[in-house]
């Protein structure tokens, strides 16, 4: 009897740990993959930009002012296809960006030296000032992008252990095609529940609150988890 | 705290092979290559405190900017860092008038002041407990300067 209620605990407990693991793997994978999407999108859009120039459709100057309006646009994309906690990461710090004038200030002085003054310069050193704001609005900070690189491979991890507990789980069962119906259903309720418990955290506790949504999100899956294992 | 002129302090970023490293600078001491290296591609601006430097650095990536704050002594030996700023999001450094010596107050991002009070001795710190959202450090339960600042999130 008391072996039973044992195994039964055990089993809960591996079961609980099971559905944070998927669920943390899960959103680590999604905001990773978010992020490499940003990285390739404004890459692309620097390109293109730079290739309408070229081909006479566009000049530096619009080429600059576009690049800014499409930079601010992707990253408000990308924001969407976060999950709710990257996207209370991403909104826990008010943007205070450089308006184009500052840009231009800022890649003259970098270009041509601190005293240089860009309504000075000749029109190839205006267009060298353009085309450098165009290049920096295809970059992405390497130092988040490297930070992003090695969450998406905890979270790889995460999900290879959370299938390596599934496994096990299946294995064990006397019958097999239930278990893995079952693993497959409360998982999938334990990654579905985080996601909406995140969102729902989010709504609550107001924009760039990470921590609240974090919370709401492992709260959110072990609610729907454990409510789908129940009354299976 | 007095500025530091360019002439005095500057830095020259250190180029690598592969171009999405993180970028690191080396501290230049009127011209003269220091050795010591800071995360960071642009010096924003360096201040003196008695026998300290605090510089402020960033990545030159006005769409993404990270700020790297570093407190070092007279013999340019890093003391103390911290980055401000945060993931889809960025900043511009501007700074700002400070009645007190030992604190440099500046504008980055979060619509909000910030400050640097440079510590004489190292202080007591909690790891993600003593700084202000938005701030990171080195893992450690010390600190050479305090960063204070009430960053408001994005839709306020």
């Amino acid at each position: 009897m008391q072996d039973t209620q044992d195994k039964s605990a055990f089993d809960s407990a591996i079961r609980a740990l099971e559905f944070e693991i998927a669920n943390a793997g899960t959103h680590l994978t999604i905001d990773a993959a978010a992020r490499q999407s940003y990285a390739m999108q404004i890459q692309v859009m620097a390109n293109e930009l730079r290739g309408q120039v070229a081909s006479g459709r566009m000049t530096w100057a619009q080429a600059a002012q576009q690049a800014q309006e499409a930079r601010n646009a992707i990253m408000e994309v990308i924001r969407g296809r976060s999950t709710p906690v990257g996207r209370a990461m991403a909104e826990r710090l008010k943007r205070e960006g450089k308006t184009l004038n500052e840009l231009i200030a800022r890649k003259t002085q970098q270009l041509h030296g601190v005293s240089a003054d860009f309504n000075r310069l000749s029109a190839t050193q205006k267009n060298a000032v353009y085309a450098e704001i165009v290049k920096s609005a295809g970059t992405s900070n390497p130092r988040v992008t490297a930070t992003m690189r090695n969450l998406s491979r905890a979270g790889r991890g995460l999900l290879v252990v959370s299938i390596a507990i599934s496994v096990y789980s299946v294995a064990n069962a006397e019958d097999k095609a239930s278990a893995a119906r079952r693993e497959l259903a409360v998982t999938g309720a334990g990654i579905g529940g985080g996601i909406a418990g995140g969102a729902v955290a989010g709504l609550a506790c107001g924009p760039g609150a990470p921590v609240c949504v974090t919370v709401g999100a492992f709260v959110g899956g072990a609610l729907a988890a454990f409510g789908v294992d129940f009354f299976w | 705290m007095q500025i530091v002129s360019t002439a005095d302090l500057s830095v020259l970023r250190v180029r690598t092979p592969d171009e999405d490293a993180p970028p690191q600078c080396e501290i230049l001491r009127s011209g003269r290559a220091s050795g010591c290296l800071v995360p960071g591609a642009v010096l924003e601006m360096a201040a003196q405190w008695q026998s300290f430097y605090l510089l402020f650095t960033t990545d030159d990536t006005p769409f993404e900017e990270l700020l790297h704050i570093h407190l070092l002594d007279a013999n340019l030996r890093l003391l103390d860092s911290a980055t401000l700023g945060g993931i889809y999001a960025t900043g511009s450094f501007s700074p700002l008038e400070s009645a007190e010596l030992d604190t440099f107050r500046f504008r980055f991002i979060g619509d909000t002041d910030w400050s640097v009070q440079v510590l004489p001795e190292p202080g007591f710190r909690i790891p993600l407990w003593s700084e202000p959202t938005g701030v990171s450090r080195p893992v450690g339960f010390t600190r050479h300067f305090i960063v204070r600042g009430q960053p408001q999130p994005e839709h306020t």
